[in-house]
């Protein structure tokens, strides 16, 4: 994963290697950067006027895959590949393309809610980060109910509203799963995730005493994945029969896996023409 | 068993549901009573979980989208669009702004549409018939256009990754502006029926108060938390696909009793006439789908996309691992989160308004269960 | 059924009261309230004035199981759903058909999971399949119209009563 990553890094887009059938008109940017008119001469036609552009592309663009479609491994970017070796090496290219950057988690650095916490909690507040402008702190597990109550209590943040909670499964991980809950301010019109991680066989803090919202939803959790939360006033499932067994949304349970046991004991199947 | 015959207890135990004719699907709610008053409602769902999140995980991100359609099927256009929004993010796709546009007209059709229905079942379920048939005469129209855009009336797949899938047919925009020249009378006749009808003020008015501090606190969206006076739209708290160009209002409740959330419902729709207007005056030409890659990776990350869908705030939780397939695809339900106000709300009251607040919280199970 | 049966070897009477006993029944079909999901929506919607289920002598959706006769299974159907339905398709009197409205009550649907009871089928008897997700509301009266041509084939004569229940 990390390497194709690195690969479309390179390359400046995220795009898949274009297809040497592809039609020429179909094909992506990094071919057609390499023959902009001016920059330098095509091999196939070197007196097209400029305003013939498509077709000027298109010709040399036709011509570079068969001479080169031996060479080329899938993965490889043939444009650029191609554009340094069909034509003479440009001295640089009329018009530059930016390079994309691949949205990554970045660090919040000095922000204000992050500093807030670490100045209440220290240690407990692993990282705060942002990723394409929204916000995330990772909160150690078992400060996790003080650093909610503390965000929808204080009246300078006022998080009063938990938009969501759920929970993510990382199988194979010692800290296997991630509870995840976004809470949005109304004072500030502000939307941040928190997350926690916790071992498999951890009991959550139930947020049902802080937001009356989680009660629900906590139960939700605890049907697909088996997450048991303390304090929960009614925990049990809420979406399957109430004697299934299994946990759906966990890696490890297939997703067509019935339970044989619960359909014989309640239903009765008939036997069908087939 | 004690010696007590069924005379003599003061609590009886009723089922409703799952399958029931104002239940707007399958929900059972188990009734404690005394006498006709309820004392403790307690709402089973799950009857239509088909495991959408599940299969979610095995489905590449272009392939989950019709899943999303059948979670809430009323407003399947606007349901998309949320998810949709969420992965050009990721992936930093540029829509076209005539795309931005058509998206914004269609998906307040889509309320519109949405609307009418649940204002259709809401007066079948207390009593008025007529109303129904009126709010499907102009829901009629309304999937005429969508069919003609989208190729069907119902479950659409209305949007692509990038823009749309087709432009505008010929006559599109004439159809449309005949809708909504016309749509005005239509609702001035809705509420000609029932805003000032003594039995629909006798049936609504007090019925399932929740007061804003309270509905803030249960997470309670879109027309539940507005009818109580509180002003959260996403399209205005968060904006998002291009909300921000357009004018239009908020309109919000006073008691937080189920007639209020009937007025801001219909309000809502008025207003969502008058973007549909502003996008068919301003509507610009150009290209309808952005450049989109060929296999679709987002990179390592996460994004949550919500946006206001006629229920409340939908949102989508999208992780995504790099690969084609998502980690997770996480469905904030706007009516699973309401409905758990249900017991809340019906406490002291009859069973008959049980039924009206079912009403009035708007609930589709194909999303609370999705 | 005595009257037909004292007479069930002079065709032309059986005959005359078949069609009469048939006639009656596929034109008063009155279905049970059972929206599931989607399809539902298109049931409601074919039952409102555009696409008039009344007009067929279909148009009052029965509440309750024990007044209806017919049972239109719309939606996707999942096993915690499917104990519901067998029950209320006991509660049904005789004689009932089932119309399996969409692609998730025919076979499951898209959705193939846990869940999901791939097709009511495998716990009622369906007489009309009706594919689509959700199918049109012509669709719908489409199968509709199917399901009475099948009543057409129907006979009160007990000789020949296995022909007229469901799929065996």
């Amino acid at each position: 994963m990390s390497e194709e990553e690195k690969k479309d890094g390179s390359a400046g887009e995220q795009q898949d290697a274009p297809r040497p059938d592809q039609p020429a008109d179909k094909r992506p940017e990094p071919a057609d950067t390499g023959v902009k008119p001016g920059s330098e001469t095509a091999p196939a036609k070197p007196d097209q006027p400029p305003a013939d552009q498509p077709k000027v592309v298109a010709e040399p663009a036709k011509a570079r895959p068969a001479a080169k479609a031996p060479e080329q491994t899938p993965g490889s970017v043939p444009g650029a590949a191609g554009a340094a070796d069909a034509a003479p090496k440009p001295k640089a290219p009329v018009v530059k393309k930016p390079v994309k950057k691949v949205p990554t988690y970045e660090d919040l650095g000095d922000e204000a809610l992050l500093r807030d916490l670490r100045d209440q909690f220290g240690q407990a507040v692993i990282s705060g980060q942002a990723f394409l402008d929204q916000q995330i702190y990772t909160i150690a597990a078992d400060s996790l109910t003080e650093v909610m109550v503390y965000l929808k209590d204080t009246p300078k943040w006022r998080f009063d509203y938990l938009v969501d909670l759920t929970a993510l499964d990382y199988l194979g991980e010692p800290e296997r799963f991630c509870m995840v809950y976004h809470l949005y301010s109304n004072p500030l019109g502000r939307l941040i995730r928190v997350k926690s991680r916790f071992r498999e066989d951890a009991m959550v803090p139930s947020m049902s005493s802080v937001w009356q919202t989680a009660n629900w939803m906590e139960r939700e959790v605890y049907d697909m994945f088996g997450i048991e939360f303390l304090g929960h006033p009614d925990l049990k499932r809420i979406l399957l029969p109430d004697d299934w067994h299994g946990y759906p949304l966990r890696k490890d349970y297939d997703i067509k896996l019935q339970d044989q046991e619960w359909i014989s004991k309640h239903l009765r199947i008939r036997k069908t023409p087939s | 068993m004690d010696e007590r015959t069924i005379l003599d207890a003061h609590e009886l135990e009723i089922n409703l549901g799952p399958q029931h004719p104002a239940t707007h699907g399958v929900l059972q709610v188990k009734l404690k009573l005394d006498g006709e008053r309820v004392l403790d409602a307690e709402c089973v769902i799950g009857y239509l979980h088909r495991g959408v999140e599940k299969i979610s995980e095995n489905r590449n991100y272009v392939k989950c989208v019709p899943y999303y359609d059948r979670t809430d099927y009323i407003a399947a256009v606007s349901n998309v669009y949320g998810y949709i929004l969420g992965v050009e993010k990721m992936m930093e796709i540029e829509v076209p702004e005539r795309a931005q546009y058509i998206r914004i007209m269609m998906t307040e059709f889509n309320r519109i549409a949405s609307h009418l229905l649940w204002l259709a079942t809401h007066a079948l379920d207390i009593g008025a018939l007529t109303v129904f048939l009126y709010c499907f005469r102009e829901r009629e129209e309304i999937l005429k256009l969508f069919e003609a855009l989208f190729g069907a009336r119902l479950t659409t797949h209305a949007f692509r990754m990038g823009g749309l899938w087709m432009d505008l047919p010929e006559g599109f925009v004439d159809e449309a502006r005949k809708f909504i020249d016309d749509f005005p009378k239509k609702v001035d006749e809705y509420e000609q029926l029932l805003t000032n009808n003594r039995i629909w003020i006798d049936r609504t008015k007090g019925v399932g108060v929740i007061s804003g501090e309270e509905a803030v606190d249960f997470g309670l969206s879109g027309g539940v938390l507005r009818g109580s006076g509180v002003n959260y739209d996403v399209r205005k708290q968060r904006p998002y696909g291009g909300y921000d160009r357009f004018d239009f209002d908020v309109p919000l409740g006073d008691n937080g009793d189920t007639y209020d959330r009937y007025l801001v419902r219909v309000e809502e729709m008025r207003q969502s006439r008058r973007i549909i207007q502003q996008v068919l005056d301003r509507l610009p030409d150009g290209p309808i789908r952005g450049k989109v890659p060929r296999v679709l990776k987002p990179p390592v990350g996460e994004y949550y996309s919500g946006i206001e869908s006629p229920r409340g705030e939908l949102g989508y939780y999208i992780v995504s691992d790099g690969s084609a397939v998502p980690f997770r695809v996480r469905i904030r339900p706007p009516t699973f989160i309401n409905l758990q106000a249900l017991r809340r709300l019906v406490k002291g009251l009859l069973v008959a308004d049980v039924i009206a607040v079912i009403g009035t919280l708007d609930v589709v199970l194909g999303e609370i269960d999705r | 059924m005595g009257v037909g049966e004292k007479d069930a070897d002079r065709n032309i009477i059986v005959t005359t009261v078949d069609s009469l006993f048939n006639w009656a029944r596929k034109s008063s079909l009155w279905p049970m309230t059972f929206g599931l999901a989607c399809c539902a929506i298109e049931m409601m919607a074919t039952g409102a004035s555009r696409f008039d289920l009344d007009r067929f002598g279909c148009g009052i959706f029965r509440p309750s199981p024990r007044q209806a006769d017919l049972i239109i299974v719309s939606g996707t159907v999942t096993l915690k759903m499917a104990e519901p339905i067998q029950r209320l398709y006991d509660q049904m009197p005789e004689p009932k058909w089932v119309i399996a409205m969409g692609a998730c009550a025919s076979v499951g649907g898209p959705f193939d999971t846990y869940s999901t009871l791939q097709g009511v089928d495998k716990i009622i008897p369906v007489d009309v399949y009706i594919p689509g997700c959700p199918p049109r509301p012509e669709a719908l009266l489409y199968g509709l119209m199917r399901l009475q041509d099948k009543i057409d084939q129907m006979t009160i004569s007990k000789k020949h009563a296995a022909s007229n229940q469901g799929a065996a």
